[in-house]
């Protein structure tokens, strides 16, 4: 088993661009949201007066999709067993007026809260915030996300930069940093691993192989 | 004479951070004009649909200022006008373009700007413009400067200096600039090489060098 992580520097990634606005009012960032097409690769982040605008480059956008795709084998082979299911809310904005805050991450879920959110819009006032958020940062960002996640109460932030990913499980409106994910104790980080390093050579393989593992070395036991 | 550019090469350099929007309205480029404060480092370009964000770091910053201070007492020493308008927003509706510059000066036009607010809808573009761009830039600035009718476009890439002179609405690179025609390249050159060791001592270098130099006005 591979438990290294993929080989390539972080310094030849194409991470992020990034441009920070300080300054800008909560009404003057949901200016800038409508008056910026809803479709489009650069992704907001408002925290508090700051605004930072960040342009993935191609590997960001890679691990934060590979990532994703690989909670969403998690839950879907463990579903059965588990009782899960999934709704990926992927950049979707998230805000919250009350603190200021506003985000597009590169990937979020509800798991544990699908049933509260199933077949609706979710609506970040009233309904709780996604169980699960992935945000991918290989070059610097000046916000501080961990803060800042933790004051929106989601239950647990995944980081990958770009070599080593860091799970945090919020503890009384903080957040420590966990062994494994408080969502699937018995997957060891070191499967994300082996899955991106797979990933790079053949993903419908990468796919293949972690289900089987799954089934054989997971659910069989 | 120091006759090359500075030393450093290009990829060291602290250049700039950019983020690009495509599909972007003229109305909602005003919309986050707008919304943006006004005292920012991140400055704002767009042309028919493309908005760029460029936020200038550290050696971006240094060469653009020495630039504009060059030009400054260039201005000062040869006996010229100068009005400088720095980063302002220059909007131009009709052309579906708008850019905040690194810096951006009226000299020979000084006349008909002086003492008042530039309304761009009647007044002439500024004849100088300077821009920065240490790393790639979507914008074609040399179509965008063209088209707001500006005279003469300084392009400075970390290392090099073009000089492009409007001719039938279209840029032709020349050696030396119009606006100041006696002064070659390679004083500017000189004069950020020595700014980065002593930006005092450069100004006095280059002020002895132009009346030495007996530049004959």
């Amino acid at each position: 088993m591979v438990s290294t992580t993929p080989q390539q520097p972080i310094t030849a990634l194409k991470g992020e661009q990034r441009v920070v606005i300080h300054h800008v009012t909560w009404e003057g960032y949901l200016q800038i949201l409508a008056a910026l097409p809803e479709t489009r690769s650069t992704r907001l982040i408002y925290d508090n007066g700051t605004l930072e605008m960040t342009m993935p480059g191609a590997d960001h956008e890679w691990f934060g999709r590979m990532i994703g795709r690989f909670i969403w084998i998690l839950v879907e082979e463990l579903s059965d067993a588990m009782g899960w299911d999934i709704k990926t809310m992927g950049s979707t904005t998230m805000n919250y007026p009350t603190f200021k805050k506003g985000a597009e991450p590169d990937e979020a879920f509800y798991i544990q809260n699908q049933p509260t959110v199933a077949n609706k819009t979710v609506d970040f006032a009233a309904d709780p915030p996604p169980d699960i958020l992935l945000e991918v940062d290989i070059t610097n960002t000046d916000i501080d996300k961990n803060r800042f996640y933790a004051a929106l109460g989601v239950p647990e932030f995944w980081r990958f930069d770009g070599q080593t990913l860091r799970i945090y499980q919020l503890q009384h409106q903080e957040y420590v940093e966990a062994q494994t994910s408080p969502t699937f104790p018995m997957i060891p980080t070191s499967r994300l691993y082996d899955f991106l390093e797979q990933c790079r050579t053949s993903e419908v393989q990468a796919a293949k192989t972690l289900r089987s593992w799954l089934q054989q070395e997971v659910l069989s036991q | 004479m120091v006759s090359t550019t500075p030393q450093q090469p290009i990829t060291n350099l602290k250049g700039e951070q950019r983020v690009v929007i495509h599909h972007l309205s003229w109305e909602s480029y005003l919309q986050i004009l707008h919304a943006l404060p006004n005292h920012r480092r991140t400055r704002l370009i767009y042309t028919n649909g493309t908005l760029e964000f460029i936020m200038p770091l550290e050696d971006h910053d240094f060469f653009g200022r020495m630039i504009g201070r060059f030009i400054y007492f260039l201005a000062r020493e040869l006996g010229r006008k100068i009005k400088t308008i720095g980063s302002t927003t220059l909007n131009y509706p009709d052309l579906d373009k708008g850019a905040e510059l690194d810096e951006g000066f009226y000299i020979q036009n000084q006349p008909l700007v002086a003492g008042k607010t530039v309304d761009l809808s009647q007044d002439p573009p500024p004849d100088l413009v300077v821009e920065v761009d240490i790393t790639h830039t979507d914008i074609d600035k040399n179509r965008l400067y063209a088209a707001m009718g500006i005279g003469e476009f300084w392009r400075f890439n970390g290392q090099e200096l073009k000089i492009y002179q409007l001719q039938n609405q279209q840029y032709i690179e020349v050696e030396t600039s119009i606006a100041f025609s006696e002064v070659p390249k390679s004083w500017l050159y000189e004069f950020l090489e020595n700014s980065r060791q002593d930006e005092l001592a450069a100004e006095t270098t280059l002020c002895q060098h132009i009346r030495q130099k007996g530049v004959n006005q």
